[in-house]
């Protein structure tokens, strides 16, 4: 069957007509903005990926609730990932093996390290010490800039470990001279089992449990680490939920309420702010942000204002500019935040610290060096003033 | 007719080169992405032969369809356009390079229905002019071919940067639709309708050009001839962007101090520096040393001289810019003497194998000549934080075992970016800070972050975890480094290359089982002729540098090489028309032996012997892969094939040299076996056509 000239020209016109009414609409929405930033990156539940029989590193997990049919719920982050027998969680480290949620990464770190207690970065508790570092592969976030990717985004099958179980951890600890173990650089939240034992029996043997976390966690199982843990550096990554959700696939709520408890239960907090050109830069987010530290954390906690660099999948930002970096510095101090510090931009005086009464240099930082330490028993060498944080006596 | 297929050939050509700098530039430059766009272009022109071959065969009045396509072709780039810069925002949220998939879709999306229609265009132009078939596809062929070869040499040395993109599609159009106008509609109605399509396409196209310049901030913008070099001045700070992606930023001194101080305290005397490519702040790191001499060789002229001009490498009195290709100047120093205490490169890691050769041991082998007994040789590598993921891994032991290769002492630095030292003598590593001191440098980052970031721990960790696996060394011809890249960057995205490679793999089988002999032999044509080319570019680039307009130059000598044979072999097949099937076999078996004599002869000859060969070769290879375009239009339309089959074949077959050579022989096995491959493929074309013709 042959297609005569009316036919051509109609199917020709159809054709033409569908291209520039869906062309026109996608091209109209993405220009108001409608398309981008829309997507919520937050992960999903891994079916069937979670290993047949628990191994040599997996651990009943602390928190989660057995449902019909061998289903379990997960409920240490606030996704609370519903999962069946052979599930893996968002987090990728925690799997029902037969209707028992396990940990898989208990006693099998990927990176361990010798850092400065400031890289964490944490200014106000035992300066120029150093933190026993360690993190397990899985993260609750999917961050688009992530730096430690390679972990965090990742199985614990697809990562090289070191058998290292909590004994061991203090062990070496000890031996490097460290002042504190850090559950830190992919998410704690996700191995707490590995993270509570460890900083349990750490602090029977002097050694500080230090939480540096996004701060997704749900409030019991976050009280129960308040007993075990000296610090947190919580990552209050945007002040919006909407950019929580398309920049770290996570919310904004439960980390508000894991800082308020973290602080209600008198562990040492500081609160960390990456700055990302065009996604947490907004001056307006910053004094909203800075108004609900104030009026839920009052002005002592230290906040930090890190720059940006492209990492990861967000590679085609420039990075932020450090006058920006400095600006929100100024705007914070300027709500009432004592303490507010500046990050990722070399030497620069808004890393010292500065007695928020009487205006003294207090600690100057030249990096991870300390070359000025004015601080006598906790309080101001030259005023008296209480300054917060744990300080070596 | 022929005079119409000249034109769009030419015009195909102009919208081809701006769909590839359009979404380099948003996409970032790697082979993969080249590869989707040439796969893309090349099988969806061929999927548009077939289909005009069926619509030909069923339309009462070709005529009418045939100046429709003619028109759409006309205005469709002013869509691509649009479409290229309208969803590749949507393909990824901002700021995030889209994924490898993404990207595939954006192009499909974007190009396909262009290529689509440029196939359609071959039967349906043979339907209208109802010239004899073999004879007319090749007459076609021969035009599109020849106007591609004026197409592409006039954008490589005159539009490429003078011309933005949308000046060269207008010339792209203004081209196709004066030569169309005899073919114009006759009704003044429809007339009117493409009329008003034009202007409408135009309008769309200017619109997505506002789109495209709205990135907040960019007071700068030039295409040069390796790629898009934006600034972006905000709150103070100065970005460079290449592609799209930050590659220089003010005030961001870490890596600078990082690839100066690292090698210059490890010398006890460090005078004289050079630097391949730089890192913002690396002039002002050296100058701390008053050095008698800093050379910076950067081939791009208009990145060296928009660096300097933003400050974002110091003017200094000992600098010395050169835009030239790092291997001659390097080369050329050591013809002259010239030696060095410190040299550095600071190019990106290879996304190409254009940027791979200044990563390679017969590289290091050139910069060890030209450096001081003393010397030391650095670059930096991105990739480790606090873990050494496996794509990282792989990286890093290759790019040690190319060092070790060359020099008895490596040794690796953590930071910002992990720095690879080489040199005669001993390596210091932790002594770097202290003689920073000694010599009274002060840095911002190196020294008062060194002990956060260079611990025993991390050192052990990044020796242990690099050394435990053996690693192939990068070579010229055995580029394996540029492949580890690729498999960082599909990992990034979480994505995996095998299921494109499945969908071509599928794609192919389906078009090779619809085939006839003669067809078989055309899509083995096809192939050879872009492995040749693809193989051709690389090797250039190899021993020549990354030179826009000689890379330029190898494609062009592909394509006019691949226009003589057409010419040629239209010319033998009417001479002597029963003899096609000889004709193909005799030429088949002339392809097999020249890829032998070109697979030997690589990495045997050297010099400007080496670069006369390459040509030759790529000029001969692709003549003969014309040549059997007539005899095969004949031979096939003598066994009653449409025309449409013989493009569609000769099409898809250079879409699957592309990705099988290109892609995943060349970066695996090295380009040698790239051409081993290509030969087996014509080999097999060969015994089938045998076994046919029995």
């Amino acid at each position: 069957m042959g297609i005569d000239r009316r036919d051509f020209i109609k199917g020709s016109v159809a054709l033409a007509s569908a291209i520039a009414v869906g062309g026109g609409g996608v091209w109209l929405a993405a220009r108001r903005g409608l398309l981008s930033r829309s997507s919520d990156i937050t992960g999903h539940v891994f079916r069937g990926q979670g290993p047949d029989s628990p191994g040599e590193f997996a651990r009943e997990g602390m928190f989660y609730e057995k449902m019909g049919g061998k289903s379990a719920v997960c409920s240490h982050c606030p996704h609370r990932c519903r999962l069946a027998p052979g599930d893996l969680g968002i987090c990728r480290n925690r799997a029902n093996i037969n209707g028992v949620v396990y940990s898989l990464v208990y006693g099998n770190p990927c990176s361990v390290n010798l850092d400065p207690v400031e890289k964490k970065p944490l200014f106000h508790f035992l300066p120029a010490t150093t933190a026993f570092s360690i993190a397990t592969a899985g993260c609750n976030f999917r961050c688009l800039n992530c730096q430690n990717w390679e972990i965090s985004q990742r199985r614990p099958d697809e990562v090289r470990h070191r058998r290292l179980f909590p004994e061991e951890v203090v062990r070496e600890a000890q031996k490097a001279g460290a002042a504190s173990i850090a559950y830190t650089y992919s998410e704690p939240v996700t191995f707490f089992e590995y993270m509570f034992d460890t900083a349990s029996l750490a602090r029977n043997h002097g050694l500080r449990g230090l939480l540096i976390s996004n701060g997704y966690i749900n409030p019991e199982p976050l009280l129960a680490l308040c007993r075990v843990m000296d610090a947190a550096n919580i990552n209050l990554k945007a002040f919006d939920e909407t950019t929580y959700r398309s920049l770290d696939g996570g919310g904004l709520a439960p980390v508000l309420e894991a800082l308020k408890i973290l602080h209600s239960e008198g562990v040492h907090l500081e609160v960390t702010h990456l700055v990302i050109p065009g996604y947490t830069d907004g001056v307006d987010e910053l004094k909203r942000m800075c108004a609900w530290l104030l009026a839920n954390l009052g002005p002592d906690v230290p906040l930090h204002f890190l720059r940006f660099f492209p990492r990861y999948r967000l590679d085609r930002l420039e990075p932020t500019p450090v006058r920006v970096i400095e600006e929100f510095r100024r705007i914070a101090m300027e709500e009432g935040i004592h303490y507010a510090y500046t990050g990722n931009i070399g030497i620069s005086t808004g890393a010292n610290t500065w007695c928020h009464n009487c205006g003294k240099l207090l600690v100057e930082r030249k990096g991870y060096l300390i070359p000025v330490m004015e601080i006598r028993k906790g309080r101001c060498r030259y005023c008296g003033t209480r300054i917060p944080g744990v300080w070596p006596s | 007719m022929r005079r119409l297929f000249f034109a769009a050939g030419f015009s195909a050509a102009l919208v081809q080169m701006v769909a590839v700098r359009e979404i380099l530039a948003r996409a970032g430059g790697n082979e993969y992405v080249i590869s989707v766009i040439f796969l893309v272009w090349l099988a969806g022109s061929g999927a548009g032969a077939l289909a005009g071959g069926l619509l030909a065969r069923r339309l009462q009045e070709p005529r009418l369809a045939f100046s429709f396509f003619l028109c759409a072709l006309a205005v469709f780039p002013q869509f691509m356009f649009a479409a290229i810069t309208v969803f590749f925002p949507v393909a990824a949220v901002a700021g995030v390079t889209p994924g490898f998939y993404a990207t595939a879709a954006v192009i499909l999306i974007a190009a396909g229905p262009y290529c689509l229609m440029a196939g359609i265009l071959y039967p349906l132009a043979l339907a209208v002019s109802s010239a004899d078939e073999g004879d007319g596809a090749a007459g076609i062929y021969l035009a599109d071919t020849g106007g591609g070869v004026a197409g592409f040499l006039l954008f490589v040395f005159l539009l490429v940067k003078n011309a933005g993109s949308a000046a060269v599609l207008v010339v792209a159009a203004v081209v196709l639709a004066a030569a169309a106008w005899p073919w114009r509609p006759r009704r003044r109605a429809l007339m009117a309708a493409a009329l008003a399509t034009a202007c409408v396409s135009v309008a769309v196209m200017f619109g997505a050009l506002a789109t495209a310049a709205h990135r907040a901030g960019v007071v700068e913008r030039h295409d040069s001839g390796y790629g898009r070099v934006e600034v972006v001045e905000r709150e103070g700070q100065t970005t460079v962007l290449l592609n799209g992606r930050p590659a220089y930023a003010s005030r961001t001194p870490a890596l600078a101090e990082m690839l100066v101080h690292v090698p210059a305290s490890q010398t006890r005397n460090p005078a004289r520096f050079l630097f391949i490519g730089a890192a913002a702040g690396m002039v002002r790191e050296a100058e701390k040393y008053h050095p008698a001499r800093i050379d910076y060789v950067e081939v791009d002229a208009d990145l060296a001289r928009i660096l300097l001009e933003r400050g974002l490498l110091a003017r200094s009195a000992s600098l010395r810019v050169t835009n030239r290709d790092p291997r001659r100047f390097v080369r050329h120093q050591a013809e002259q003497g010239g030696v060095y205490d410190v040299i550095v490169v600071a190019a990106p890691e290879p996304e190409t194998f254009q940027e791979n050769r200044v990563f390679t041991v017969e590289f290091f082998s050139m910069i060890r000549r030209i450096l001081a007994p003393d010397g030391v040789f650095a670059f930096a590598a991105e990739g480790y934080e606090n873990y050494l993921g496996p794509a990282a891994r792989a990286r890093f032991a290759c790019l040690r075992a190319t060092m070790k290769a060359v020099f008895p002492q490596v040794a690796m630095v953590p930071g910002v970016r992990t720095v690879f030292i080489g040199r005669e003598g001993e390596t210091r590593t932790f002594a770097i800070p202290a003689v920073l001191a000694a010599r009274g440098i002060e840095t911002e980052y190196l020294a008062p972050f060194f002990r956060g970031e260079v611990t025993a721990e991390r050192l052990r960790y990044l020796e242990e975890e690099v050394g435990r696996d053996e690693a192939a060394a990068n070579r010229d011809l055995f580029p394996v480094l540029p492949g580890l890249v690729f498999a960082g960057w599909f990992a990034r995205s979480a994505a995996t290359p095998v299921l494109f490679a499945v969908i071509c793999a599928a794609f192919f089988l389906f078009v090779v089982l619809r085939l006839d002999a003669a067809e078989y032999v055309l899509m083995g044509a096809g192939f050879v002729a872009m492995a040749a080319e693809t193989v051709a570019i690389f090797s250039f680039a190899v021993l020549h540098g990354y030179v826009y307009e000689q890379v330029g130059l190898v494609a062009g000598l592909a394509l006019a090489g691949l226009f003589c044979g057409i010419a040629a072999g239209r010319r033998t097949a009417a001479a002597r028309a029963g003899d096609a099937a000889a004709l193909l076999f005799a030429s088949d078996a002339a392809v097999v032996m020249l890829l032998a004599a070109w697979g030997w002869g690589m990495g045997r000859l050297g010099g400007g012997t080496a670069v006369c060969f390459l040509l030759v070769m790529t000029f001969a290879v692709s003549m003969l892969c014309g040549f059997q375009f007539a005899p095969a239009a004949a031979f096939s339309s003598a066994r009653g094939r449409g025309t449409a089959g013989v493009f569609g074949a000769d099409l898809a077959g250079g879409g699957a040299g592309v990705v099988v050579c290109g892609l995943l022989v060349a970066p695996r096995f090295g380009i040698p076996a790239a051409l081993f491959a290509a030969a087996l493929v014509k080999a097999a074309g060969l015994f089938t056509f045998a076994a046919t013709r029995r």
